[in-house]
């Protein structure tokens, strides 16, 4: 166990390095933002980022795609809840 | 569109919640033939399918019928009058069957397609064996969804407002819990937790036991021995607790329960609704821990709950409503009818689907994580060798490294590493990185997965995969990405690359574990021919009855007008008559239908002389006025 917080420690000090305050130098956050569809520089709020993933459900969800669609229209949903659950985890 | 949408919506509609029960008026012959004839009247069926014996060694104990298993280790029901054993899946097939045909029949349209709903704990391999079910009673089976978040759905289809609901689903054999954020026409699904081996049937069973041991103690004899009586006693009891949602206490009567050589012996007892609580009192704790981890699971507390739903039969028990009451200090939200919502909920699916509805969408999740075996004991002696990964990306690194046994069988100290967490919202892809254990290793074996437990052994295993050809290195040195993925279907499909090869290996697990593929095939066809059978059957009896009635109403034409027509016409209809009537007796359906068309055609010819020969015939009679 101790060997995945080595892991994750040096990881979160990589990260701090590279760290100035603006949500702007963290590169994941942005893409994740992006994915979402959230605009890069407004603080991050839990309603908001919620409310971005609804968007992004009813729009992406394979459900809501026939044959022709459905395929990528998966790919992207899926990065839409990667995004969703690593800013979520950012604000919990 | 909108024809197959009505379809689907029809059958989402009756199809779902329990397939062991199915309309109410089959329920009931069911149950009088339960105690006629109780090894072979089947019930609770949903609790065996695609499940191994040694999962279900206790349920078995308490069906009136014979629970056997195969070479394989699965579950099979014995039925005694044919002398066959069946598969769970095969009886819910037949439940199906008559539900489409049922629904068929109200629409006037055939139904193809299917919405079919299960308990949201129902691991992959109970999933996939209802689908099997689906498709051997002939059906396309669209998805597979879990029934609390079909009665969300249902409860949330018309409302606008934001709300996190909990759904507490007690059926007759499984219980659930789903917490969920509904907001703007989002279903999501937070959180999933329950037993599925907890039920209404485990309330009447305790009803049962208790009756049991009463009279063992008066008479010194057991009734649980006896499989008719066994059966009368459960039917009492549940009848008992149904009568004691609406009333304080309630008389169970039961005569001739059995007879020893002193003469006949009765039950005549009371059950109060504190007796029953304290009867029960196990059960009912039993129902606060999965409605506990599924709000830490949600990371939320009682008081975000904004509404608790009750769903299932079972939720009619007041002392269950009492304990949902004390532990989420909600007056529980009965206005939703506990037996139809999840159909309700399955339908709305079914419109989604079919591209009806447009402005709702359904994230669920997977109840259960899903990983691969890794070796636990030696991941110590082991650190060492994943210094070698040292050179990994900074985004890599943060996955864990575990290491792989070269073994082909599941080792006792295999742990479970998971790869897709449960509560993860479907679909997704998640993947990690693994290792060899010993220098030189060039093959590992990866297990899929399915459970929380820590050891592999006690999770259950979807399937296994060999990945070979690895370059011998230095244990620790390879890498195999390996990559989960499940689609929105439920379709789990499992990849491990070597880095280093680029060779890759992949499993797509389709079918359930308890039947292969050609035997669902060979269900399939025979379920086909079975049903041919039956309309064939029906058929016969159809025309046959067809028959009968033209014979009857030859007869009594011939009798009334019988004088009015020549005699070679008359002649002839009674030789065709004769004929039928024959063939009534020993023919084919074909032959019946061919001969009443011959008597229907000479008919014809007799009916048209008869008009002719009638005005005459009266004008014979006497002078016409006008003449």
């Amino acid at each position: 166990e101790d060997e995945d917080e080595e892991e994750e420690e040096s990881y979160s000090s990589w990260r701090s390095n590279f760290q100035f305050g603006s949500v702007l130098s963290d590169p994941i956050e942005a893409s994740h933002r992006e994915t979402l569809g959230l605009s890069p520089w407004a603080p991050l709020t839990l309603e908001d980022v919620k409310h971005a993933y609804r968007a992004c459900a009813l729009k992406w969800h394979p459900d809501h795609h026939d044959d022709s669609t459905k395929a990528e229209a998966e790919a992207k949903f899926k990065f839409c809840n990667v995004a969703y659950e690593s800013l979520i985890k950012k604000l919990h | 569109m909108a024809s197959s949408a009505a379809q689907i919506h029809a059958l989402g509609g009756i199809g779902i919640a329990t397939y062991s029960s199915s309309s109410k008026s089959n329920l009931n012959s069911a149950k009088r033939q339960a105690v006629v004839n109780p090894e072979n009247t089947f019930s609770s069926v949903k609790r065996f399918i695609g499940s191994r014996m040694d999962e279900v060694a206790e349920e078995s104990k308490q069906v009136s019928y014979r629970v056997v298993k195969d070479e394989n280790e699965n579950v099979k029901l014995d039925c005694p009058a044919i002398g066959k054993q069946f598969a769970a899946e095969e009886i819910s097939a037949q439940v199906l069957r008559k539900l489409v045909d049922d629904a068929s029949s109200f629409l006037d349209e055939k139904v193809t397609r299917a919405v079919i709903t299960v308990p949201a704990y129902f691991n992959d391999s109970q999933r996939r064996a209802t689908k099997d079910a689906g498709r051997i009673a002939g059906l396309d089976v669209l998805r597979i969804i879990n029934e609390p978040t079909a009665a969300s759905l249902a409860y949330g289809f018309e409302r606008k407002s934001n709300e996190t609901i909990l759904v507490f689903d007690l059926g007759g054999g499984t219980f659930d819990v789903s917490v969920l954020e509904v907001s703007e026409g989002v279903f999501q699904v937070l959180s999933t937790c329950g037993d599925t081996h907890l039920g209404g049937d485990d309330f009447d069973k305790r009803v049962v036991d208790w009756l049991a041991s009463n009279f063992k103690k008066d008479e010194g004899i057991d009734l649980l021995k006896d499989k008719q009586a066994l059966q009368r006693l459960t039917e009492a009891a549940e009848k008992a607790k149904i009568e004691l949602s609406s009333l304080t206490q309630t008389n169970i009567s039961l005569p001739f329960i059995t007879a020893t050589a002193d003469g006949p012996k009765h039950i005549e007892t009371t059950l109060t609704r504190t007796k029953f609580r304290e009867l029960c009192s196990d059960l009912l704790d039993r129902c606060k821990t999965p409605v506990e981890n599924s709000l830490r699971d949600a990371r939320l507390k009682f008081k975000d709950i904004d509404e608790v739903i009750l769903v299932g039969g079972s939720t009619r028990i007041p002392a269950v409503q009492e304990v949902v009451r004390k532990l989420t200090g909600k007056e529980p939200n009965v206005t939703v009818n506990p037996d139809e919502v999840v159909a309700l909920g399955a339908a709305v699916q079914a419109g989604v689907l079919a591209g009806d509805v447009s402005h709702i969408v359904l994230l669920d999740v997977t109840p259960l994580s899903l990983g691969t075996n890794t070796v636990g004991d030696v991941r110590k002696r082991c650190r060492e060798c994943t210094t070698s990964t040292r050179n990994l990306r900074g985004s890599e690194r943060a996955e864990v490294l575990q290491v792989q046994r070269r073994n082909e069988t599941l080792r006792t100290d295999s742990v479970m590493s998971k790869i897709i967490p449960r509560n993860t919202t479907l679909p997704t892809s998640k993947s990690k990185v693994f290792t060899t254990v010993d220098d030189g290793q060039t093959r590992v074996r990866f297990h899929v997965l399915q459970g929380e437990r820590e050891f592999a052994r006690d999770n259950k295993c979807l399937g296994s995969f060999l990945l070979d050809g690895i370059p011998p290195a230095p244990r620790g040195v390879p890498k195999i990405d390996v990559k989960f993925d499940i689609d929105a279907n439920g379709i789990l499909s499992a990849t491990a690359t070597d880095r280093a090869t680029g060779n890759k290996q992949e499993i797509t697990i389709t079918g359930s574990t308890t039947l292969s593929k050609d035997e669902v095939e060979k269900m399939v066809k025979e379920a086909e021919r079975f049903a041919k059978d039956d309309k064939q059957k029906r058929e016969a009896i159809d025309t046959k009855n067809q028959a009968d009635s033209v014979v009857y109403q030859t007869e009594k034409q011939l009798k009334e007008f019988g004088e009015k027509i020549p005699g070679e016409v008359k002649e002839k209809i009674e030789s065709k008559l004769q004929e039928l009537e024959d063939k009534i007796g020993s023919g084919s359906t074909q032959e019946i239908k061919d001969s009443m068309a011959a008597l229907n055609q000479v008919m014809q010819i007799g009916q048209s002389m008869c008009n002719q020969a009638g005005p005459e015939a009266g004008a014979g009679a006497g002078p016409s006025p006008w003449r």
